[in-house]
């Protein structure tokens, strides 16, 4: 009876060595973007982050990144920046270069854990709150830039899997973009023109004709200087009032009782 | 006495009755919600795409892993938008020439299809696309909730007079928001 339950078992740990080689690869490629839409001051630097995930996968995703597009004085950095481990893959010990790796079963959890693993950030998405890799990126412009200037980054990222024995290995590839616009540290508001307003501008076309059109050859910027108007709200002019009247009130009444 | 502490009680009303509708305050507010893109790529039978040992000029040698036909089910691989996905994915592909042997097999020898049928005719959905060196300017399709996965075929020619080899490409399956 022992040796029929041995071989029952050696039996059940075979089949399930031929079923576990034969699963499809599955290769996932989960990632978050943070931000799209960057503002930054000339000469500040501003962080970013990329988060990758592997839940559905069944093999190792390794994620090589690199900067795609960017103004050539600005500097971009990515955090892990790229470079080399050692992987031993069916017992052979291979070299490759990448970011980061992403093994298969990233957690999805209803709330964040207590214990979160280091190197792991709970993000949270449609299924839940994912564990997932995150990646820094840095973007720090030159101190001289112009306001106003708006430009695009671009960050490529390659995830590739080990262990292919085809003619043609696969990958995927996916591109990250960001708008990044220079603006001032300080807001600040200056008129340059008053706009014209419909019925004047009727005028002047009628009037000016001609003149108007070589204005418009030889377009220059005017600073107007306005007298800055403050109003006055409704309800600081109607308090005011009533509390005068209260004062008087009272005045009135305090004469009255004296008489 | 009492017509005038009622004026006063009057008038503070009014007053802040007045201040509390003539002051209004309005605010821009913004939201970003993150992107969320998330491909899995099933491979079917041995890893990675096999297009097996070739005689030259020889066509359509199909990927070995996939069955042919309009009605196959068993394709080279399937791309799967999964459902952490918050966007639709735009799928594109592109390939490296294969290179190894004494020579190279460009890559625009390779085509791919979302049906076991190359020569299907008339085309009844994606059309048949030969592979390029860059992702094509549009996508071959675009994933969504509703149509979360496609099914890809491969095959490939071999060039009259190639030289004999084992030669290697890469395909790159772009996923992207």
């Amino acid at each position: 009876m022992k040796t029929f339950f041995f071989f029952f078992l050696v039996l059940i740990f075979l089949i399930g060595v031929v079923n576990a080689q034969e699963e499809e690869a599955k290769y996932n490629f989960g990632s978050a973007q943070s931000a799209k839409e960057i503002s930054i001051a000339p000469g500040d630097e501003v962080t970013t982050k990329l988060y990758f995930y592997n839940i559905h996968g069944n093999r190792i995703t390794h994620i090589s990144l690199e900067v795609g597009e960017a103004p050539k004085n600005w500097d971009i950095s990515i955090d892990p920046a790229l470079h080399e481990i050692s992987v031993i893959v069916s017992g052979v010990t291979t070299t490759i270069e990448e970011n980061l790796f992403v093994e298969p079963g990233s957690d999805v959890a209803e709330s964040i854990p207590d214990d979160v693993p280091e190197g792991i950030e709970y993000i949270s998405s449609s299924v839940g709150f994912v564990g997932a890799k995150p990646v820094k990126i840095k973007i720090k412009i030159p101190s001289n830039e112009k306001l106003g200037t708006a430009a695009t980054v671009r960050i490529d990222a390659v995830a590739e899997w080990l262990g292919q024995t085809g003619t043609a290995a696969i990958t995927q590839g996916r591109s990250f973009e960001y708008t990044v616009t220079v603006v001032s540290k300080e807001f600040t508001e200056t008129i340059l023109e008053k706009a014209p307003e419909k019925g004047e501008e009727a005028v002047e076309e009628v009037a000016e004709g001609a003149a108007k059109e070589a204005e418009e050859k030889e377009p220059e910027t005017k600073v107007v200087e306005k007298e800055v108007q403050v109003g006055i709200p409704i309800s600081t002019f109607v308090g005011v009032i009533t509390v005068l009247v209260i004062i008087g009130i009272f005045v009135f009444i305090f004469i009255s009782k004296k008489k | 006495m009492f017509a005038v502490l009622s004026s006063i009680i009057i008038l503070v009303l009014v007053n802040f009755a007045i201040g509390a509708t003539s002051e209004v305050t309005s605010a821009s507010a913004s939201v970003t919600v993150n992107t969320f893109v998330d491909i899995t790529l099933t491979d079917a039978g041995a890893a990675g795409f096999a297009f097996g040992s070739n005689d030259p000029g020889t066509s359509n040698n199909k990927e070995v892993d996939q069955t042919e036909g309009v009605s196959s089910i068993l394709p080279a691989a399937t791309v799967t938008r999964e459902t952490t996905s918050n966007v639709g994915v735009k799928v594109r592909l592109k390939g490296t020439d294969f290179t190894g042997g004494a020579g190279t097999i460009a890559i625009s020898n390779a085509k791919y299809d979302d049906d076991g049928a190359h020569t299907e005719a008339p085309e009844t959905n994606l059309p048949v696309t030969t592979m390029t060196t860059a992702y094509p300017g549009t996508e071959y399709t675009t994933l969504t909730a509703v149509s979360p996965s496609v099914k890809i075929w491969f095959w490939l020619d071999i060039p009259t007079g190639q030289a004999a080899g084992s030669y290697s490409s890469t395909f790159s399956f772009e996923g992207s928001s």
